[in-house]
């Protein structure tokens, strides 16, 4: 992960200390003047990467942390999510989008993401996401 | 943006039964807070086994894959059922969450309670 000017911020593995970073990082969006869509965008893939990390990544482990690390400013949102699980495959995930997944409850958090962010990719081990949501400005 | 909320009080809204339909409405923000404990509720009130279940999400304004996975799995076990379950009044930003995610082919969607009824 690169350093300069990021802001980390590091959370044990609890969906309550997830919301607060996620609302700290949204309201920041919003201090910069992102576009309402764009407000969204970040609130679902904040969402879904940080349940990841915390349900599968760290299997919901209190003692695993997950680690923040991003910027904001008027143009774009950077933000890495990492877990202190084992990592996993993305290109592994099923597809929920052809007719025989469309009934699994889950495995749709990837596909989100990656439909509203501007750019989603994993490290090599696979747990750490990197996103970034451009401001659209109206 | 956000609407607060994030717990079963301010998701579930209001429960109606009208002889064997059930109409459930929730209000606020579907996400990894709220969406166990929705599941929950969902559920029990499938085992009701109400001929037609639906869901009015005209003051739902957000929704996670998590609240996806609640919806999917209450549809199958209406389907199992023999039962019925309708979405009904999408926020345009939740609709494209089903789209994206093609949950429009399998559910049915309708734009007022009244045409989920008739």
């Amino acid at each position: 992960m690169p350093t300069q000017s990021y802001r980390d911020i590091e959370i044990p593995s609890d969906y309550h200390r997830a919301k607060e970073v996620e609302d700290a990082i949204i309201d920041s969006a919003q201090s910069h003047g992102y576009h309402e869509d764009d407000l969204f965008a970040l609130r679902l893939s904040l969402e879904e990467a940080l349940t990841n990390a915390i349900r599968h990544g760290n299997a919901g482990d209190r003692e695993k942390k997950v680690i923040l690390r991003y910027y904001i400013n008027e143009n774009q949102a950077d933000i890495y999510v990492a877990d202190e699980g084992p990592g996993f495959d993305p290109t592994a995930v099923p597809d929920p989008t052809i007719t025989e997944n469309l009934s699994q409850p889950n495995g749709r958090g990837i596909l989100l993401m990656r439909a509203y962010m501007n750019l989603v990719e994993y490290n090599d081990t696979g747990n750490v996401v990197h996103m970034v949501k451009l401001n659209s400005k109206p | 943006m956000a609407d607060a909320g994030g717990n079963i009080q301010n998701i579930i809204k209001d429960i109606t039964r009208e002889g064997d339909v059930v109409i459930v409405k929730l209000t606020g923000e579907i996400d990894m807070h709220s969406s166990t404990e929705l599941r929950g509720c969902l559920l029990e009130i499938t085992q009701e086994r109400p001929r037609l279940l639906v869901i009015n999400m005209e003051e739902v304004l957000f929704l996670d894959s998590s609240g996806l996975a609640v919806f999917v799995e209450t549809m199958q076990q209406s389907r199992t059922q023999g039962r019925q379950l309708k979405l009904v009044g999408l926020h345009p930003r939740v609709r494209s969450i089903f789209e994206i995610s093609r949950l429009m082919d399998i559910f049915q969607i309708y734009d007022t309670q009244e045409e989920a009824l008739a």
